[in-house]
């Protein structure tokens, strides 16, 4: 069973943990459901839309009416008849002029919401862009040090393995010394007697390979 | 008497920056995915001939050109001008040509607006896929910098094993040895 080791967490470290901590909550609840708010509203048409059109239709028609009635009083001023053709043309030409420029301001505000939403896409698509890139980086990262925690911790279970090995070898060491201590011993007690026992057993095993029944010296 | 088994010790990493880190960078990740890259999909699909906008920049024209029609009436009415047939026949004449007039005036402006904002998407489009490329790019390069990380361990440990392997069998070796070694010693000594 191994002791563990562990080193408390330096005092700057946890500092930059409660920081980050505190900066990410703040995030998430004041930050993000603005930023969720935002992005909902990037879309094209809609009820926006329609608002736009009507205010510049609204809008048209509060402009151009006092230049109508400034025209006609105008051209009653200028001694032009109510019956006459040249009234009739006017009031035509304001009517033309009137209906252009209310259809325009429509369309025009129309567009103008298009471009609005193309430009939050695409400030959306630069914040996205930043966001990309900060989470490949982080996760990169991550993997880099998740690699790198793999290692240190395989390394430091070969390191504990190849010590126990090589306690293990010096205590079969000392014991392969004592076994050879008590061989050596028995040896020198008992090695003419083991000897001429050999002996014996190997002129017996010789005759019987040449397959005789006696035992003969050469 | 000492022990002849030696104490192994292990240090007990602490992850929890690390983790937090990657948990946060998984969270960003997901809303790079599921919040901003529709926004995205939503401008690429945006880019097109737009017939319906030139529909409705014409409805708009034909709309307000009616009303232009209505508007004259009533002014001449207010005025009290009685208008003889010729001369409704001749107003109303104008009032439709203008209409069709500014119909086509309508549609044509509109496909030009629509053309000319195609253009600046198109080219602001390509940035940003710019952008999007060099994501994939980053995202392979970490990636490619981990398995190479990881092949090198892979060696490591490959070789370690080597060696513990062949430390035990040298070892063993060096047993028999020295207990054959011991006892011949002895044995010639005795």
């Amino acid at each position: 069973m191994a002791r563990r080791v562990e080193l408390p967490r330096t005092e700057y470290e946890q500092e930059l943990l409660d920081m980050s901590g505190e900066q990410r909550s703040l995030y998430e609840s004041t930050f993000l459901p603005i930023e969720d708010l935002w992005l909902d509203s990037i879309k094209k048409g809609g009820a926006s839309e329609q608002e736009a059109a009507d205010i510049a239709a609204a809008d048209a028609a509060h402009t151009l009416a006092p230049i109508e009635q400034n025209a006609y009083q105008e051209a009653f001023a200028g001694g032009v008849a109510p019956n006459s053709g040249a009234f009739i043309g006017l009031a035509t030409e304001l009517a033309r002029r009137k209906a252009e420029g209310a259809s325009g301001a429509i369309t025009d505000a129309r567009n103008q919401e298009t471009l609005e939403y193309y430009d939050k896409g695409l400030t959306a698509s630069q914040y996205m862009r930043g966001l990309g890139s900060e989470s490949v980086t982080g996760i990169g990262t991550s993997a880099d040090r998740s690699s790198q925690a793999d290692r240190m911790e395989r390394d430091q279970s070969l390191f504990n393995d190849a010590a126990s090995d090589a306690t293990r070898r010096a205590v079969y060491g000392a014991a392969g010394t004592v076994a050879g201590v008590g061989v050596g011993y028995g040896l020198g007690k008992y090695g003419s007697t083991i000897s001429d026992f050999g002996g014996a057993v190997k002129d017996v095993v010789v005759q019987k390979a040449r397959g005789r029944d006696t035992i003969t010296s050469w | 008497m000492g022990s002849t088994r030696g104490k192994k010790y292990e240090y007990i990493p602490d992850y929890t920056a690390q983790n937090a880190y990657a948990e946060q960078m998984r969270k960003d990740w997901s809303r790079y995915t599921d919040k901003y890259m529709p926004i995205v999909t939503g401008l690429v699909n945006d880019l097109g001939a737009h017939p319906e906008e030139l529909d409705a920049a014409v409805n708009t024209s034909n709309m307000k050109q009616d009303q232009a029609g209505q508007d004259v009436m009533d002014t001449l009415g207010m005025y009290g001008v009685q208008l003889n047939p010729m001369q409704r026949e001749a107003m109303l004449t104008k009032l439709n040509a203008n209409k069709s007039l500014a119909a086509i005036k309508a549609r044509t402006t509109q496909r030009r607006t629509v053309n000319d904002r195609n253009e600046e998407l198109r080219e602001a489009l390509v940035g940003e896929g710019a952008g999007i490329r060099d994501i994939s790019n980053s995202a392979l390069n970490s990636a490619s910098a981990a398995e190479m990380d990881r092949n090198a361990t892979g060696y490591g440990i490959a070789q370690a094993k080597t060696a513990q392997s062949q430390a035990k069998a040298q070892g063993n070796m060096q047993l028999i040895g020295q207990g054959v070694g011991t006892a011949a010693t002895i044995a010639a000594l005795s």
